[in-house]
């Protein structure tokens, strides 16, 4: 642990948005009983050893995207319907002209 | 003399002035689009989520339960045997505080909570765990080393001080009540909340003073 974290006052809860949309998003799943505590607890705690000992470094970062690992394993999301939704996402991005909002097609978020 | 190339101009343009985001940024984007398709989760909850959160609740309810112990007696008697139901009566509950464990710290005991496993907090005490609390550093040496780890948090504890660490889990959370600062005997209950910061309460912090809180001013990150 970096000592300059310690210091209360230099140790902000989230890094960047996605972060924070990650993690609420666990635990509104936890909250609507989508998700149970214990299996919740051990998925995410496998989640981040994964990704710990395949090299990634002990971030915040890392943290969060391990959260979302545990959310896809958690909830059996398939793979191919994640990537395929990603890609939706990046083209929508891509073709949105500035200023305008994204809006993926056949969606309202 | 390097010259101006229109046609790579207008290839770059757009990938200069991209506003796609980050991978993890796109990844948890999709995530949340299919569990709305699928009917798991509402969008809004989860906006609702990160506004109360990481805006409303911080800290500050914890530094309440804090000072309420300190000035109520028979409070704190109830606080330490029964957490969860002693918070209740303040009006605090949640799904996470359903199993509640308040560790006192004396001249004699210094108490330490971790989350060995992932990240387990209480957050409607605490709003969301710092940074710091999420990592395999203090996961780790917590445990291992908590003399350690509080130096590395400018604390200095005495050899005749005992620490305890206390292992979160899904289950049961744990919430330290420091010891009340020299100085504040006579402050009011508002007042001595403001003495209290996140990191006493998790006890990496464990010396308070009057003039030192945090949690008043709105830091809770």
């Amino acid at each position: 642990m970096q000592q300059s974290d310690a210091p209360e006052q230099k140790s902000p809860a989230f890094d960047e948005p996605w972060q924070a949309q990650a993690y609420a998003m666990s635990q509104v799943l936890l909250e609507n009983g989508m998700v149970k505590p214990e299996i919740w607890a051990i998925s995410l705690g496998k989640a981040i050893k994964t990704r710990l000992e395949s090299g990634a470094k002990d971030t915040t970062e890392t943290y969060f995207q391990a959260v979302t690992d545990a959310l896809v394993s958690v909830l059996s999301l398939g793979d191919a319907d994640l990537m395929q939704t990603i890609e939706a996402w990046r083209a929508a991005y891509e073709t949105t002209p500035h200023g305008k909002p994204v809006i993926l097609a056949g969606t309202t978020n | 003399m390097t010259e101006y190339d229109a046609k790579q101009a207008a290839h770059l343009h757009p990938i200069i002035h991209s506003h796609v985001p980050s991978e993890p940024a796109l990844r948890v984007k999709a995530l949340e689009t299919l569990l709305v398709e699928k009917g798991m989760l509402d969008s809004a909850a989860v906006d609702a989520w990160v506004e109360v959160y990481s805006e409303e609740i911080g800290p500050r309810t914890g530094a309440g339960v804090v000072a309420r112990a300190w000035c109520d007696d028979a409070f704190r008697q109830r606080l330490l045997a029964d957490g969860a139901s002693a918070v209740a009566e303040l009006g605090i509950t949640g799904w996470a505080l359903g199993n509640l464990k308040v560790v006192e710290n004396t001249a004699t005991v210094h108490n330490l909570v971790v989350c060995t496993l992932c990240s387990c907090y209480p957050h409607g005490l605490l709003g969301i765990q710092p940074s710091w609390y999420k990592l395999e550093a203090y996961r780790s040496r917590a445990v291992r080393d908590p003399r350690g780890i509080l130096a590395e948090f400018h604390e200095t504890i005495p050899d005749n001080v005992r620490i305890d660490v206390w292992d979160s889990t899904a289950e049961l959370r744990y919430l330290v009540l420091p010891q009340k600062p020299e100085g504040s005997e006579t402050m009011s209950e508002e007042s001595l909340a403001a003495l209290v910061t996140r990191n006493s309460m998790i006890g990496t912090q464990r010396h308070l003073s009057v003039g030192i809180g945090e949690v008043s001013r709105g830091r809770n990150s």
